[in-house]
């Protein structure tokens, strides 16, 4: 075992590293995430690609919990009801909090909180419900703050959840698609997928004293085939390894047409599918 | 005198090892010195309990089930060395108020059964992407009735023998000034300080060995695994 030179400067990064592994001993760098430093060296402590970024390095491992960033849209499960906050278990190291403060009351944005929606939370989320909300800033042990101070942000229905890995859901500008199928997608960032039956905006907003609700519409037969055929195509997407954004969802929802639902989770098709959408990802360039 | 299965004194069985196998859990990987062979599950960091939880670091939990039957006192304290062995190694202070859970399965023991909880322990954790402040490598010696010392022994070999060793070292620079000593020893039987040097010895040379081969295996997937990202 021997620790390994200290390389000059172009050679640092697109080095793979494993825990332990000396990375450099020159003061002007500063360590970034994945990194350590004892007595002037720069060690990895993970397993990964060295990244260099001007001055700073960091090692990139292949796979970590999501770590939420300020303005990440995600989609969290009520875990717990506290006092004046909820816990969200948003699929990290720790819970997610979304403090009473941070929701919209119903009956109007500008209405103020009183003592009777502090006992009353249950009205508003219980455990179990499913929230989209974005993410506000951290706590000081880190633990994310969460918001759902917007129309569009709120407890979900009329749907299914998918769980996929957090690392195929790239933020993107928008993370609430309605696809040509007739389904409405919310795509986490923390890789917790909601596919809906899909409601009009208009109608959301006529009604803003039911945004807690838990009611669902009626869907009919159609409409349940449809999402649950989305589901399985990003299940198979996920299991595949590509990316999950609204385009390859449709490229595969298209692409399986062919086959009955329950046929997309054999490995056989799903392969084929993959092999398909990937082929048309590369297409678009 | 020759050993049963024909190997050399400090000739290590043939190493196995596999990463990611478990989907489910955030890290995996499997060892296996010849029939010696276990499984690892790490999940974490997650959301610690209230009663468990520390303010300022990650709590560490390991539970290590046997190939037969129900836990015993053996597995309980198996599973307390594999902990204090990598309660300082993992930058748990990066992390507080979580917990990182480290499950072991022994699939089929044959002697060395601690070195390869502890080698499939560093893998599982690393697959994971759990901060570690090194790599954690381990390897057991026996001391025979004839006086002969084996490295990685059976259990035949282990059930003859006068005293076995267990070392676990940390991955670094070998230098006098630089090495940390071992993190975890174990040692039973009737042996001489002399005795108990040499298997030191032999013990951290086989665990450069294991080390050098684990490596060669993590960064093989990460060669692999990184082209497929990175499209």
């Amino acid at each position: 075992m021997e620790i390994d030179e200290a390389p000059q400067k172009v050679d640092i990064a697109a080095r793979i590293v494993t825990p332990g592994t000396a990375i450099t001993n020159d003061p002007a760098f500063m360590r970034g995430h994945g990194t350590f430093s004892e007595h002037d060296t720069i060690y990895s402590s993970v397993a990964g690609v060295v990244e260099r970024i001007n001055k700073l390095v960091s090692v990139r491992p292949l796979k970590q919990r999501y770590s939420g960033e300020i303005g990440d849209i995600i989609v969290g499960r009520i875990t717990e009801v506290a006092s004046k906050r909820w816990r969200v278990d948003v699929n990290s190291r720790q819970d997610g909090v979304l403090l009473l403060s941070s929701i919209n009351l119903p009956g109007g944005i500008q209405r103020r909180k009183s003592e009777s929606d502090e006992l009353q939370m249950r009205t508003f989320f219980a455990e179990g419900d499913l929230v989209f909300a974005e993410v506000q800033s951290y706590f000081a042990d880190g633990a994310l703050s969460l918001h759902t101070r917007s129309i569009q942000y709120g407890k979900l229905r009329n749907g299914t959840l998918v769980t996929a890995f957090p690392q195929l859901v790239p933020r993107s500008r928008s993370h609430f698609h309605t696809l040509p199928c007739g389904v409405d997608v919310v795509l986490g960032v923390n890789g917790y997928i909601w596919v809906s039956k899909h409601v009009p905006a208009s109608k959301v907003e006529a009604n803003a004293e039911l945004i807690y609700s838990d009611k669902n519409e009626p869907i009919s037969d159609d409409e349940r085939e449809v999402i649950a055929r989305v589901a399985n195509c990003i299940q198979l997407l996920n299991r595949m390894y590509v990316k999950i954004t609204d385009t390859s969802i449709i490229f595969a929802y298209d692409a399986s047409v062919a086959h009955p639902v329950k046929d997309l989770l054999k490995h056989d098709v799903a392969v084929e599918l993959a092999h398909n959408v990937m082929a048309y990802l590369e297409q678009q360039g | 005198m020759s050993r049963p299965d024909r190997r050399e004194a400090s000739q290590l069985r043939a190493l196995n090892c596999s990463l990611g196998q478990l989907n489910r859990a955030d890290g995996s990987a499997q060892f296996s010195a010849g029939n010696t062979s276990v499984v690892s599950g790490v999940y974490g960091p997650v959301e610690a309990k209230v009663y468990e939880e520390k303010l300022d670091r990650a709590v560490v939990e390991v539970k290590f089930r046997p190939d037969i039957g129900a836990p015993t006192t053996k597995d309980k304290w198996m599973e307390s060395a594999v902990r204090s062995t990598f309660e300082r190694e993992i930058l748990t202070h990066l992390h507080p108020r979580t917990l990182v859970q480290i499950v072991i399965q022994l699939r089929e023991g044959d002697g060395s059964v601690d070195s390869a909880a502890i080698n499939v322990t560093s893998l599982a954790l690393v697959d994971a992407g759990i901060p570690l402040k090194c790599m954690i490598t381990a390897a057991t010696c026996a001391v025979l009735s004839d006086d002969t010392t084996v490295v990685d022994p059976t259990q035949e070999e282990i059930d003859a023998a006068r005293s076995t060793h267990t070392f676990a070292f940390a991955s670094g620079s070998p230098t006098e000034s630089n090495a940390r000593g071992p993190l975890y020893v174990d040692s039973r039987g009737e042996f001489t300080m002399d005795e108990y040097n040499h298997c030191y010895d032999l013990c951290a040379l086989a665990a450069e060995r294991v080390l050098a081969f684990m490596r060669t295996a993590i960064e093989g997937k990460v060669t692999k695994e990184a082209k497929i990202s990175a499209a």
